[in-house]
């Protein structure tokens, strides 16, 4: 909970008094009568019957203070610690069971039906950190992109006709079996 | 002349009740091998000690009983409201249903009620004499307050408020078997039938 102290620096307390000041003029423009002029409409609210007086310092500024805040919106009673479970524990706020769980076919981890597998996908994304490492090494540095398709080879793998003029990345383990080639 | 004895015999002829190695948090002052050289534990919660009592062996036409496993986690650093909800979402699920729930579950207490799971799961198996591990399924899951620590929480202007650093304990007990079938929710006409079954077991008291 929120406990406002007020610090007794007496710049601080003035600082306050003044702002509150400044609101109690600002809403209640009836009060002061003609004294501001540009304010619009009266507020459609029962004003305290005495107005703030700015000269006045110390006692007076804390009853309005009080009496400005008559109007705001508060609980008046506590509430019941039945009526708090009641709300607490409305079906609508209790955590509803997911039907959307299956098995993977590759792995067997569970997984969601409309997401990936995050087994096998950290699997890849492991392997994918790897041939960038390579691809990294291989360029030397930023903007070396050359115009040219990439492709993996594993262990054992010759390019092919098709893989003329591409970019061939060697990687030194056997081909994962997710990985097919082309 | 000095008559010297075994320190035990010679504390148990000395004063009977008393014995100095109770006193010892450590035996270092003592040097006999019959003294517990370690602390004692901190002490064992109630959920703790429910799972040393022993059953009188059953007799042969008796069901058999099913295992049941209690295990803890204490000052988890987490809302005993907050994990309430995950307490009440697993309760009466069987431990693979429960598991997947809270996999896919965004919560910060869902990881370390699984881990709990899998920890209950793992005694079971070890410990416990239960077969398959996933024959098991939650009879009650329960949150607990932990201790609370007060700090101070800045805001501007200078002023302060102060904040609870709040802590749970959670509980969950394991039980052999497939979950039982959920109930059926109470309708208003199970309700009407309790209330008139109710007035009719009414009678006259103190009368012929």
């Amino acid at each position: 909970a929120l406990i406002v102290v007020f610090s007794p620096l007496p710049r601080l307390r003035s600082l306050l008094q003044r702002c509150w000041g400044r609101l109690d003029r600002g809403l209640l423009p009836g009060v002061s009568g003609g004294q501001n002029p540009a304010w619009g409409p009266a507020l459609a609210v029962q004003a305290p019957a005495f107005s703030p007086q700015p000269a006045d310092d110390s006692s007076e500024a804390w009853p309005s203070l009080l009496g400005s805040i008559l109007w705001m919106a508060a609980p008046k009673s506590r509430r019941t610690i039945e009526v708090n479970r009641c709300r607490r524990r409305n079906p609508n706020k209790l955590i509803k069971v997911k039907r959307n769980i299956d098995v993977c076919p590759e792995c067997g981890n569970l997984k969601q039906k409309h997401i990936l597998c995050s087994y096998c996908y950290a699997k890849v994304k492991a392997e994918t950190r790897l041939i960038r490492k390579e691809i990294r090494k291989k360029e030397g540095g930023p903007f070396n992109v050359p115009t040219v398709e990439t492709v993996v080879l594993y262990d054992g793998e010759k390019p092919t006709e098709k893989d003329e003029g591409k970019r061939i990345i060697e990687r030194a383990r056997k081909r994962p079996s997710w990985f097919v080639q082309n | 002349l000095c008559c010297f004895l075994a320190g035990s015999a010679w504390a148990s002829g000395l004063l009977g009740w008393a014995r100095p190695e109770r006193w010892l948090a450590s035996s270092s002052l003592l040097p006999l091998s019959c003294i517990h050289t370690s602390t004692s534990l901190q002490k064992l919660g109630k959920w703790e000690k429910k799972n040393r009592i022993v059953y009188p062996p059953q007799l042969p036409g008796e069901p058999r009983r099913p295992a049941e496993i209690y295990h803890c986690r204490r000052e988890i650093k987490y809302s005993k409201d907050k994990m309430w909800y995950l307490a009440k979402l697993i309760k009466g699920m069987s431990i693979d249903q429960a598991l997947a729930q809270l996999e896919f579950n965004d919560k910060k207490g869902a990881k370390v009620i699984k881990e709990v799971l899998l920890e209950a799961q793992e005694k079971a198996v070890r410990n416990y004499n239960v077969e398959f591990k996933s024959n098991l399924y939650i009879a009650e899951s329960l949150t607990g307050r932990g201790s609370y620590t007060k700090r101070i929480r800045y805001h501007g202007k200078g002023m302060f408020g102060m904040m609870k650093i709040v802590r749970c304990h959670y509980f969950v007990k394991l039980v052999e078997g497939p979950p039982p079938p959920p109930e059926p929710p109470r309708t208003g006409f199970d309700q009407a039938k309790e209330y008139v079954q109710q007035l009719r077991n009414r009678t006259l008291v103190h009368t012929l």
